[in-house]
């Protein structure tokens, strides 16, 4: 019977060859391409590490929809929300081709545990959002109120039941004139019943700096 | 020579079992030679043999050809071996597409390699020194700090004495500014240029030297002492920061660069102030 060790062993040098240059090659272009991030995840990891925020549990993923016409024109595509222990850290990341990149800062913010409900911060441009602490395990809704001016003041509510783990996200299509920051918000939410469970005070500047009366 | 018609045949019989037709010319020498091998070795045995009759014995010691054929289709699998072709095709073209990037992108590789420093606005201006400052010391601080995925280090220090307002009612006086060039060396490329824009100051009289952000996001008084500090520079595996410690107490004999945005301290920095009166 014919026996082919020399052809058994060109095949396997060839492929031997094949992976040294596979070897090679791929870390030489993965530095030649600027070191891409493969994952959207990744990326926003990255962005914790640089601001020094440390690895948080990641509570949020939100995705290209719910951010925003704003935020996609601005190629935003994703964003997350992760936290660690009382800080919550909010960052987009943008995709450029087959990869991700982490696109602009982080955004840290402290939640204090002794408010059950407490609106952390707001970002007002590219991508319009407010950020919602919650402490309370049976709330499965929850929803903003502020004063808006189309033509006149007005009050402007937003549900939402897309949680993460200890807070809402909500992307706001319109604009919020943001005077006096959470003090101009009223925060509630609900249980799965759509009851009640908890709200914030009314704001006091409604009736006496927007003149909006309930 | 030209081949034996019946060893061509042969082969092609053998052949005709065996899927994977890239393998075909290299099959057939080799079958070939082994069949001009014995051929040769019958001739030499027995002189006299009639050619057609050594040919007829050579082929059938051969054995049965699709028999054969069949285990030699077993041996070169169709599908290990257009695999190897379309990945040695693969990675050759990987190869000559990494090859050409690197060439036309090989100024920037051998700046991700070399990192050269590159001092920012701050430093520049006190290293042109145009005058209104006298400098007190130019060195470079053995200051190292290992934090997180960071080594930190400074290149090169400059401390300068100048007046400027120092309080709320404007009155003008001496005081010190540290301009710094810091190094951020990481490992992991993907973590480069760490944002220091919390990045504050405090002295070892206890003044605290506010951060850049801090000033933004409170509206303090354009008087407090503050620490500035930004990317100059960013390779994958280092950045420089222009970082700027101005309205010095002249009495402080150092100065201590600190990140503690979470409530730890992160980065922790202390650089003595060669020059300043705490040195006497």
């Amino acid at each position: 019977m014919v026996r082919h060790p020399l052809r058994k062993r060109t095949r396997k040098q060839k492929l031997i060859c094949d992976a040294v240059i596979l070897l090679l090659c791929v870390p030489l272009l993965i530095a030649v391409l600027d070191f891409p991030i493969p994952t959207a995840e990744l990326a926003f990891r990255s962005a914790e590490a640089r601001h020094f925020f440390g690895r948080g549990e990641i509570v949020l993923d939100v995705n290209p929809d719910a951010l925003g016409k704003d935020a996609q024109e601005l190629y935003l595509n994703r964003a997350f929300v992760s936290r660690r222990g009382n800080w919550f850290a909010y960052a987009e990341v943008r995709r450029e081709l087959l990869f991700w990149q982490p696109s602009g800062g982080l955004t840290a913010l402290e939640h204090d545990p002794s408010k059950p409900l407490e609106l952390l911060a707001a970002k007002l441009w590219a991508g319009r959002w407010l950020l919602v602490a919650c402490d309370l395990p049976e709330a499965v809704s929850a929803e903003v109120t502020y004063p808006a001016n189309d033509g006149g003041w007005h009050l402007n509510t937003r549900r939402e039941t897309a949680a993460g783990q200890g807070c809402f996200f909500f992307a706001l299509d319109e604009v919020w004139q943001n005077r006096y920051g959470p003090e101009e918000v009223r925060l509630r939410c609900y249980d799965a019943a759509g009851n009640l469970i908890y709200e914030t005070p009314t704001p006091a500047v409604w009736s006496g700096e927007y003149g909006i009366s309930q | 020579m030209s081949a034996n018609p019946a060893f061509v045949d042969f082969c092609t019989r053998v052949c005709a079992c065996v899927r994977f037709r890239p393998d075909h010319p290299s099959i057939q020498r080799e079958l070939m030679g082994h069949l001009e091998d014995r051929y040769d070795a019958i001739l030499e045995q027995e002189k006299g043999i009639l050619l057609a009759d050594a040919q007829a014995r050579t082929v059938a010691a051969m054995g049965d050809p699709e028999s054969l054929g069949r285990y030699l289709d077993q041996m070169h699998s169709p599908f290990w071996g257009w695999l190897q072709i379309w990945l040695r095709r693969a990675v050759w073209l990987l190869a000559a597409v990494t090859i050409v990037l690197a060439l036309l992108r090989l100024e920037p590789l051998r700046a991700c390699l070399t990192a050269p420093v590159q001092h920012g606005y701050v430093m520049e201006y006190r290293i042109e020194n145009n005058g209104s400052y006298e400098i007190l010391a130019d060195w470079r601080p053995p200051s190292t700090l290992r934090a997180e995925d960071y080594t930190f280090s400074i290149e090169r220090a400059i401390l300068a004495r100048y007046r400027r307002t120092v309080g709320a009612d404007g009155e003008a006086g001496d005081v010190l500014s540290l301009a710094l060039t810091l190094k951020a060396a990481n490992i992991n490329p993907w973590l480069r240029g760490p944002d220091l824009s919390w990045l504050y100051a405090r002295d070892d009289l206890g003044n605290r030297y506010y951060a850049s952000e801090e000033i933004f996001t409170t509206s303090l008084p354009n008087y407090v002492r503050k620490t500035g500090s930004a990317a100059t520079v960013t390779y994958p595996f280092s950045s420089y920061y222009d970082v700027s410690v101005s309205g010095i107490d002249p009495a402080a004999a150092e100065v201590t660069l600190i990140f503690d945005r979470y409530g730890e301290n992160t980065v922790f920095l202390t650089i003595p102030l060669k020059g300043g009166a705490g040195h006497g």
